[in-house]
């Protein structure tokens, strides 16, 4: 039997449709928890926001538009968002953003995922190993902590213009890596 | 010359932006610019989709076995409405932008924050090359007693703010074509002086002069589009 898409369990769930909702968060629940355990690092905590997450994505379903984007990643913003939120009031990242970021690229077994998406991720974590330290640094605290520039600048002891060049710099720098083989 | 200053000052703020973290005016300053102009909505667009990508490589790890079943469990009394979708993401899409452009998004932002910016910006990304126009409100008299929003896409709407108006009462909203055809699209409240309201439309936004709120004994307001 085909499974049904994305787009499909996200309309059962704008409708309340339970079984919609278990067969979305059994699909989507390692990644999201995943994401949420690389942000805030502590495994409970990690549930709270994952849970939050799917009860956001319950709650907001009907407001999904598919011409913005794929719903893994509206999916996986929502829970960037809340890990953000989750983690926002510490003095410290959880994770030193070097050692997060060699976790990124670390590479994974091909027989993990599906030979597409391993490719997709094997391209996007090329282009990030590709970047050095001082432009990834910042990318990462920025996409993965919800750092500002000034946060950044003052937690590096970096001035603020140098902080947003180099994440300026390492962003157009992943951006042509990632869209040369888009087209 | 002031456009390409405007921007680099946006340019700068684009990585925060799109990571939805920009704070405070420069945010509002920056959302405000990105409305008109599609050079640097493209750009925002193109940054936010690298970080999204960047977003995708946190490794997987399965959760604890009781995960399932505690998620369903909150998600029985979070069972969401059955609303209309189409009036629902045309009230989400026009609260967002109208929100964003006034002033409704400044100071530290939380995750419903970013996620309205987020929308915001992918509200304007669906246009693809179409746009969002803003114009002040104004009477023969008063230079700016609200604001008007147009927002061309599948469907284009327009949404009415009124902040000031001198006169209380139903307003009938028209349009008025660059072809000079007035065509009624509903009626705005205003209570003390405030009042908003919004409506898709059949017309391109690119064919609207004006937008005119009418109302016997009251002064006409009206946004110029053209």
């Amino acid at each position: 039997m085909t499974p049904l898409t994305d787009e499909s369990l996200l309309v059962g769930m704008a409708v309340g449709d339970q079984d919609a909702a278990a067969a979305f968060v059994r699909r989507y629940q390692a990644r999201v928890y995943g994401l949420a355990l690389t942000v805030v690092a502590i495994p409970a905590l990690a549930e709270e926001v994952a849970q939050e997450s799917f009860v956001k994505a319950w709650q907001h379903a009907a407001a999904y538009d598919a011409r913005r984007g794929r719903v893994a990643t509206w999916l996986l913003t929502i829970t960037r968002n809340a890990a953000i939120d989750a983690v926002r009031y510490r003095r410290e990242v959880p994770l030193d953003p070097d050692v997060l970021t060699a976790k990124l690229v670390a590479d994974q077994d091909p027989s993990a995922e599906p030979a597409d998406r391993f490719a997709t991720m094997d391209h996007i974590r090329g282009a990030l190993r590709q970047l050095p330290l001082e432009q990834s640094r910042p990318v990462v605290l920025m996409t993965f902590y919800g750092l500002t520039a000034k946060d950044i600048a003052e937690r590096d002891g970096l001035p603020v213009g140098t902080v947003k060049s180099r994440v300026r710099r390492g962003l157009g720098a992943l951006r042509d890596r990632l869209g040369a083989s888009d087209g | 010359m002031a456009e390409s200053q405007a921007c680099q000052e946006t340019r700068e703020l684009l990585p925060e932006l799109a990571a939805g973290v920009a704070e405070g005016g420069a945010r509002a300053v920056a959302l405000a610019h990105l409305g008109r102009c599609l050079d640097c909505r493209r750009e925002l667009s193109e940054i936010t989709a690298v970080l999204d990508d960047l977003v995708l490589l946190a490794p997987e790890h399965e959760p604890s076995p009781g995960f399932e079943t505690s998620v369903l469990n909150a998600l029985a009394p979070a069972r969401p409405g059955r609303r209309p979708l189409r009036a629902t993401a045309f009230a989400a899409a026009a609260a967002v932008l109208v929100a964003a452009l006034t002033g409704g998004l400044v100071g530290r932002q939380t995750s419903d924050d970013r996620q309205l910016a987020r929308q915001y910006r992918d509200t304007l990304a669906v246009a693809d090359g179409r746009y969002f126009v803003a114009a002040d409100i104004s009477t023969a008299v008063e230079p700016s007693t609200g604001h008007a929003f147009a927002y061309q896409g599948s469907p284009s709407w327009v949404f009415i703010s009124v902040e000031s108006a001198s006169s209380s009462g139903t307003y009938q909203v028209q349009l008025i074509t660059t072809d000079h055809r007035a065509i009624d699209i509903g009626l705005c409240g205003v209570t003390d002086g405030k009042g908003s309201w919004g409506t898709t439309i059949q017309v391109p936004i690119r064919d609207i002069s004006r937008i005119q709120l009418v109302r016997a004994g009251a002064p006409t307001m009206s946004a110029r589009f053209g």
